[in-house]
């Protein structure tokens, strides 16, 4: 819905007759150029003679068409506010994502620090609802099914709270599809599809993140649209106001979810197109006015959103002062800015002779060995040396304990350590001498079976390109000896005098024979390994899951005055630096969320609606909440989606051969706001595809409300409304009253009763308030593939 | 700026709407003129000499090139009529292909074996030219035709076939591996004059599309690639002869006349080289997509140019024919010659059908005897595609029966050896008793040969995961009243070979169902796999009283016996019994083809100095060794000639920015070029700015591993890019009066650099410290290694 004077022009002389433009603003005229004066002075005749005519018709038209925009907003708010609270407070239990984005919310409240690969806004705007209703964060969310009523949460107005931004969401299509042109009809059809859509309303009422995001998605979307129908009267307040609040609704989406991306994505493709058109010099524009134009978008556009995506994060940070469950996944120098650290506790010197403990980086298992040793051969008919096994386990027995020795001066060794052992009092002095450094080579012995951690060039029972770790008896022989000498590298580290800590120092074991560094990963042992982790020698040793940290030194706890001086030696970190580093680890950490969730599913499956996703049962009741999508609703949108496409493509084609089928205005709306509705679907979706990290259905939720209204563009495009009598309103989303024919009336009327019959079908599904008969759940598999539970 | 911009505007606002060519609406008006004037659609726009556009007066005869016919201005097109293919060779162009050639010669072959052990993949592409000697079928991610050119040279080399390259070995003295590789680095030397000719299609003066060639000559890059036996040389060589039958298509069909005998030549010949060019490595697919974006252009502007339907049509056949069905048809050939070729057992056997496997000679499945006997110890197979062969061990089920398992495994394995005994009850032995053949209707019973245990199932056990299955299992069977449980009826479904009313059973050619006997229920496997305790073989159950026809049809209750062994009788070919079809074949070595290649994703826990990512490659980041680096071999270092590289990178990564730019002066009516120039450049750079896109980031959607050299087709095209652009910059620098210049300048620096560099190229012998001074990165690993810690 726009003006293009060069489409016009065009239109003009090949048809050799004035076409009406489809929005001409009567203030256009009152712009400084020419060309614009130009076109728009020969419009206004046509925009007189058509308001004639207009107020003719609309004095035959009843009220409540006249006013039909404004019931059909008051029943899309009405429904809804129905569909989005209806029995909130059931069920009274922890439903999926809830573990997470309610546990994080209570977080916020105990000022705890945590990691999440999503962005802060929508989690601390949980928090907020929290914060405002007095709730303190007590409760963890720890388990799917978990009950809130005896926890004491407030989870109703907690809900409530979420839900806000749910109920928010039909209006908000109405809104923009009635600025983007489209009748009440058009309109009201996208927003009550959107309405009775399972999948949204049951993702629009619980605490989760995605409500949130889409309704800044289109806030963002909406301020767009009401911005760029002021382009004639660009650098105006309104203008300003409406560019400005695009970039911040922008900066909200992208500090949601990184999802957001995607939106800026499509108003930066759509300001560039819009670009493109200012810069044609037919449009008058000189190049200063373009550069206005470019550097106002890129202030409002790119730099508010980032600022906004920024203190976001200050907040955050100021919000999540204490230690907490995030610290693990930071830099020591990062955990130690937090309140209570244990970094800041127990960041001791480690000194030879000390019995140490290691725990993996990104696992958390501790290096462990026990008298069991490898079996001789392994399922693939692999041998083993049959030596004693190496293994991370995930608890902390006195079989991970270590002893670190020096491998080189053992004979002043054992004199220091027979003195230690004595009880003997060694000065300071003494003991500094037995600091262990950055690059020494060190031996390790597992202290309950007195041997010697050992690799060598035998393959790892599940890693066959991996070196095996074992121990071998402490009078070893000397060929082995080699075998067991491992030099330490701490992490960040660049001269030998930096010393060896527990906690604050992440180390690489590495190998001086072999160069192999101690690596272990996911997975798992079988029962002859009693399900530990494998641990192998990785011959990369630069690799992140090569990384190490000693947890404690056995028997060694920091006296009060220890930690103080501990504490106070800690380096402060600017914002920015915590900043770039928390980003770094949310991109690294989301493109490694590769595990298998068993209700995953590929893009490829989603506008079919192929699969759900389980978000909750009760077996006892024979309840479940299965976020589905409305089947109907998006069978249908996918198809209208094909349906644009392909009239796009064949009237473009008669275009090219100068056969006019469709009138130019209506061909030129269907072309410009149908085609952002649909690249707005895309982009919302296709990059889905070029992800390696696991996906789930309800990533598609932000296209569906693009395929929606696509929907409401096909439908208004297929009936051939009458676009020549679009006005622009001055309230908000008011659309075009139209009288609609009796066959579009129809299709109006069964669309959407199909959708309601549909969504009420499946509701107990999207509610899980109602306990079905196996009949009844099977009814509702209207493929094979919808995994409900209670089928028998 | 703006000012100066308008009051250009002004000077030539006379010249009417002048938009992006390729943007069709004046075009399309223009050409609706030339359509009322007659039939021809050539897209180029009369420009009349000496008359001024704009700010570029047209001067004929520019003081470079005194031939004409690079002239932009002055083609008439009376000069490509009067023969194209050679109209632009004069006999000066055949005096310099010549000396290219020469020089290239010289550069490709020198000292070319020096190093007489088997270097970099000559290890795999040596050895699988000699399996064509030896006929044996091996199995490769790659297409056969640039393997059956090195098998060709090794031929020509007499080699016999008995060496099996293995990688770092000493050429035996009976393995001529010099010839072998003079002949391979052919198609190396053919790059230069090649290089030469497209430039000559691309009307790029001639000193330029001599330096274009001195570009592909004087790169160490490719001229290391092009010493071994190597695909990449008769890759590059076939995308280079597409890019040349592409762009000089472009001529004939802008120039001369439609479906003439030059044009038809030149579109099969594009479509021929599309045809070799995939055949060679699935990188080929690429030229493909270039050729077809480019034919896409060209029909779409014949389409808005209202050309009429029936004269539209005919393009549109004609461009079918040539560049889909052509390079098809060639495709196809190099496979079918590849399994004319390969017609004994060897190491790929296992990857295609066993009716395939049994035509190959040797094979196993080939020489076993015809009919089904009792005592015969078999191997049954799902006619099920996935699950493979009927199987057994001594793992038992953990619930359920809690006797040995029965599932489907795709290897080769003694585990899946069953011996077909007589029903219970019907003793005999089978090694004295007369021969016994198995019919149809006949009961049997299958006992497993490493465990004794037969075949049995019942009512009373559930399989372990499809619901409403019995469980099949195999038990030692002692008790003789549990003997019934194991006896079932053979129904035969298809005889292919003999026909229907045949009653025997045979080996490959009998598709027949197992039906239990006692419950009636039917041996069926499906998709599913068994969990870990049953190692993730495919679960076989027991498909209870089928009735529906769907049911007893289904492919997963159907078996064949595939292999068949009998001391008692006598073997047979049974190539004359099972026939295989090649397209299926062939389609099958395709899919196969693309799991291996899937397959080669890169080992994040290996440490490897030879990979390297995509992003890395223009700049030259990160060369390669080709060989082991001791003080005393000769090394290879798989290096560029970084200037080239370099070069080469920044235009071809400014070109996008260059096309926005002029868009945009366009748009503000204050264009560079006249629009004849305008498509010109269009026309000549969508070849090659496009070959080096689409030959370079698609590597960043792949997941496997990629190595530098897979930069070199992509490099080819940026080097005609860079000396396109210098040829675009030079002629209208003055007037083209420092073309020459330029050229001779930017060629000797070239050559300059390339001698420097060139002990990489031709085998350094001692340390390479000596060479230190090289290293122009701190990433080149010239005499360091990176990745010891």
């Amino acid at each position: 819905m726009s003006v293009d004077d060069s489409a016009q022009l065009k239109m003009r002389s090949s048809k050799g007759k004035p076409i009406t433009a489809p929005d001409t603003l009567g203030s256009a005229g009152e712009q400084g150029h020419t060309s614009v004066n130009a076109t728009s002075s020969k419009e206004a005749d046509s925009s007189v003679s058509s308001s004639e005519s207009e107020s003719r018709r609309a004095s035959k038209v009843s009220g409540w068409v006249k006013n039909s925009s404004k019931y059909a907003f008051l029943v899309v708010v009405a429904l809804s506010f129905i569909t989005r609270y209806w029995l909130i407070w059931d069920p009274a239990q922890v439903v999926f994502d809830e573990v997470h984005f309610g546990k994080f919310a209570s977080y916020y409240l105990r000022r705890e620090y945590y990691f999440d690969v999503h962005p802060p806004l929508a989690k601390m705007l949980i928090a907020l609802g929290g914060w405002l209703i007095g709730y303190d964060g007590h409760f963890l969310f720890e388990k799917i099914g978990m009950d809130y009523m005896s926890n004491g949460v407030p989870y109703i107005m907690l809900r409530a709270w979420v839900a806000l931004f749910g109920f928010a969401i039909p209006p908000l299509v109405y809104m923009i599809m009635a600025e983007s042109g489209y009748s009440v009809a058009a309109a009201t059809l996208a927003a009550l599809l959107v309405t009775f859509d399972n999948a949204l309303v049951t993702q629009g009422r619980l605490i989760l993140l995605d409500n949130i995001m889409i309704y800044f998605m289109l806030a963002a979307v909406y301020s767009y649209v009401r911005f760029f129908k002021l382009r004639y009267k660009a650098f105006s307040t309104q203008w300003w106001t409406w560019l400005l609040s695009t970039g911040a609704m922008l900066g909200c989406v992208v500090s949601c979810k990184l999802v957001g991306l995607f939106t800026i994505m499509l108003v930066g493709m759509a300001v560039l197109y819009d670009l493109w058109r200012i810069i044609d010099i037919r449009r008058g524009t000189t190049m200063f006015d373009f550069c206005r134009h470019f550097v106002a978008r890129a202030f409002a556009l790119i730099v508010v959103p980032f600022m906004l995506y920024l203190s976001f994060f200050y907040i955050h940070f100021a919000l999540l002062t204490h230690t907490g469950p995030g610290d693990a996944y930071h830099t020591s120098k990062f955990q130690m800015q937090l309140i209570d650290s244990p970094m800041t506790k127990s960041s001791f010197d480690i000194h030879y002779g000390d019995q140490i403990v290691f725990r993996h980086r990104d696992s958390a298992v501790y290096l462990d060995s026990n008298t069991g040793r490898y079996p001789l051969r392994y399922e693939d008919q692999r041998v083993s040396s049959q030596g004693q096994q190496v293994t991370g386990a995930k608890n902390l027995t006195s079989n991970s304990l270590w002893m670190i020795q020096p491998a080189k001066d053992q004979l002043g060794f054992q004199e220091f350590m027979a003195r230690r052992d004595a009880g003997e009092d060694i000065s300071d002095e003494d003991m500094d001498k037995w600091l262990v450094y950055h690059s020494d080579f060190v031996q390790l012995m597992h202290v309950n079976t007195s041997s010697i951690l050992r690799t060598h060039d035998v393959a790892s029972p599940l890693t066959p390109t991996n070196m095996e770790f074992t121990t071998v008896p402490l009078n070893g022989s000397v060929a082995v000896w080699e075998d067991t000498i491992w030099q330490i590298n701490i992490d960040g580290a660049d001269t030998n005098d930096t010393v060896l800590q527990t906690s604050s120092s992440f180390i690489r074991l590495v190998s001086k024979k072999h160069s192999v560094a101690m690596y272990t990963h996911k997975k798992k042992l079988p029962a002859w390994g009693h399900k530990h982790q494998e641990i192998n020698g990785n011959k990369k040793p630069t690799e992140n899951g090569n990384v190490w940290t000693i947890p404690l030194i056995h028997g060694r706890k920091a006296s009060p005055e220890e930690q103080e001086e501990m504490k106070n030696k800690v380096a402060k970190m600017g914002f920015f630096e915590k900043y770039a580093e928390l980003q770094g680890l949310m991109i690294k950490h989301n493109n490694a969320l590769t595990s298998v969730h068993p209700f995953q599913s590929t893009p490829m499956s989603w506008p079919l609606l192929v699969r759900g996703i389980s978000f909750w049962t009760n077996a006892d009741a024979r309840k479940q909440i299965y976020l589905l999508g409305n089947p109907v609703g998006w069978w249908l949108s996918s198809l209208s989606l094909l349906a644009y496409v392909i009239s796009v493509v064949a009237l473009e084609l008669f275009n090219r051969r100068n056969i006019t089928i469709v009138d130019g205005i209506i061909y030129r709306h269907f072309l410009r706001s149908g085609g952002f509705i649909a690249f707005a679907w895309f982009i919302h979706y296709f990059p889905f595809f070029l992800m390696g990290r696991s996906l789930f259905l309800h990533h598609y939720l932000p296209a569906s409300i693009f395929a929606y209204m696509m929907i409401g563009a096909t439908y208004q495009f297929f009936n051939f409304d009458e676009y020549q009598k679009f006005t622009l309103r001055h309230w908000n989303g008011k659309a075009r009253a139209l009288m609609p024919s009796t066959i579009a009336a129809a299709l109006f009327a069964t669309i959407i009763a199909a959708q309601v019959a549909t969504f009420m079908f499946f509701a107990p599904l999207a509610y899980g308030t109602t306990s079905m008969t196996p009949e009844q759940i099977r009814g509702r598999m209207w493929m094979s593939t919808y995994d409900l539970h209670f089928q028998k | 700026m703006e000012p100066h911009n308008l009051k250009q505007r002004g000077r030539h606002g006379h010249e009417g709407e002048e938009t992006l060519p390729f943007v069709s609406e004046e075009y399309a008006n223009e050409q609706r003129q030339r359509a009322a004037a007659g039939p021809s659609y050539s897209l180029d726009i009369p420009i009349t000499p000496g008359k001024s556009y704009g700010a570029y007066p047209v001067k004929k005869s520019p003081s470079w090139d005194d031939s004409g016919a690079d002239s932009l201005t002055d083609f008439s097109s009376a000069t490509f009529e009067s023969g194209l293919v050679l109209g632009l060779l004069k006999s000066r162009d055949f005096v310099i292909t010549g000396m290219l050639a020469l020089a290239s010669l010289v550069t490709r072959l020198w000292s070319i074996g020096r190093r007489p052990n088997v270097t970099w993949d000559e290890a795999h592409f040596g050895k699988f030219g000699a399996y064509y000697i030896n006929h044996t079928f091996y199995h490769d991610v790659h297409p056969p035709l640039a393997k059956m050119l090195v098998s060709l040279a090794e031929v020509v080399a007499k080699h016999n076939g008995s060496f099996d390259f293995k990688s770092g070995k000493k050429y035996p003295s009976h393995v001529d591996f010099t010839l072998m590789r003079a002949q391979i680095a052919m198609y190396g030397v053919a790059l230069v004059p090649l290089a030469y000719l497209t430039c000559l299609q691309l009307r790029i003066s001639r000193p330029m599309a001599v330096l274009a060639a001195c570009f592909v000559l004087f790169d160490n890059a490719l001229c290391v690639m092009s010493r071994f036996i190597l695909l990449d040389e008769p890759l590059l060589f076939f995308t280079a002869m597409t890019l040349w039958s592409a762009v000089s298509f472009q001529n004939v069909s802008k120039h001369g006349k439609a479906f003439s005998h030059r044009w038809w030549a030149w579109l099969l010949m594009t479509g021929f080289s599309l045809g070799c060019v995939m055949s060679s490595k699935w990188v080929g697919f690429f030229c493909v997509i270039m050729v077809g974006i480019a034919t896409a252009d060209d029909l779409f502007r014949k389409y808005c140019a209202l050309m009429p339907w029936d004269e539209y049509a005919r393009h549109w056949c004609a461009r079918i024919i040539a560049l889909i069905v052509v390079p098809l048809l060639v495709y196809t050939a190099c496979f079918w010659v590849h399994f004319t070729l390969l017609y004994r057992s060897g190491t790929g056997d296992h990857k295609l059908s066993a009716n395939f496997q049994a035509n190959l000679r040797g094979n196993n499945l080939n020489t076993q005897p015809y009919d089904i006997t009792y005592g015969s110890f078999v191997d049954v197979r799902a006619v099920y595609n996935g699950p493979g062969l009927l199987h057994s061990h001594t793992h038992t089920y953990p619930s359920g029966s809690r006797q040995q398992q029965v599932t489907c495994f795709p290897h080769r394995d003694t585990n899946n050896v069953w011996q077909l005994r007589k029903a219970f009850g019907a003793a005999m032995d089978y090694a004295i008793d007369p021969i016994a053949f198995v019919n149809d209707q006949d009961i049997v019973q299958l006992v497993h040969n490493q465990t004794g245990a037969t075949i049995r199932t019942s009512e009373n056990f559930k399989a372990p995961l499809t619901a409403g299955h019995f469980e099949i299992a195999a038990e030692n069977i002692t008790s003789s009243s549990e003997q019934g449980i194991s006896n079932w009826r053979v129904e035969v479904v298809k005889q292919k070979h003999s026909g229907r009313k045949d009653k025997r059973v045979h080996a490959m050619t009998t598709v027949f169902r197992l039906r239990h006997v006692e419950t009636g229920c039917l041996m069926r496997v499906g998709q599913r796999r068994l969990p870990q305790w049953g190692w993730n073989q495919a679960e076989v159950t027991c498909l209870p009283d089928p009735t529906k026809k769907k049911d007893i049809r289904s492919n997963d209750v159907l078996w064949y016996i595939e292999h068949n062994t009998n001391k008692r009788m006598a073997q047979d070919d049974l190539s004359k019994y099972v026939k295989s079809s090649f397209l299926i074949d062939m389609i099958q070595l395709n899919v196969e083809m693309a799991k291996t290649n899937n397959a080669l994703w890169p080992d994040v826990n290996k440490y490897s100095t030879l990979e390297s990512k995509p992003w890395s490659w223009p700049f030259l980041i990160h060369p390669m060794r080709m060989v082991g680096w001791g003080d005393k071999t000769i090394k290879y270092y798989e290096i560029g000639n970084p200037l080239l590289w370099w070069g080469s990178a920044i235009v071809c990564i400014a070109y996008p920015f260059r096309l926005l730019y002029l868009l945009v002066r366009m748009k503000r009516k204050c264009p560079l070029w006249r629009p004849s120039e305008l498509l010109e450049f269009w026309d000549n750079t969508k070849f090659l700015w496009g070959g080096w896109a689409l030959h370079y980031i698609p590597f960043f959607l792949m997941g496997r591993v990629t190595y530098i050299h897979h930069y070199l087709p992509a490099l080819y095209f940026g080097l005609l890019q860079l000396a396109f652009e210098l040829d675009f910059f030079f002629k209208r620098w003055r007037r083209g009066r420092y073309l020459r210049a330029a050229a001779w300048i930017t060629g000797i620096v070239v050559c300059i650099v390339f001698l420097y560099f060139a002990p990489f190229t031709y085998g350094w012998d001692k340390s390479a410290k000596l060479l230190a001074g090289r290293k122009w990165l701190s990433s080149w690993n010239i005499y360091e290694d990176f990745y010891a810690i």
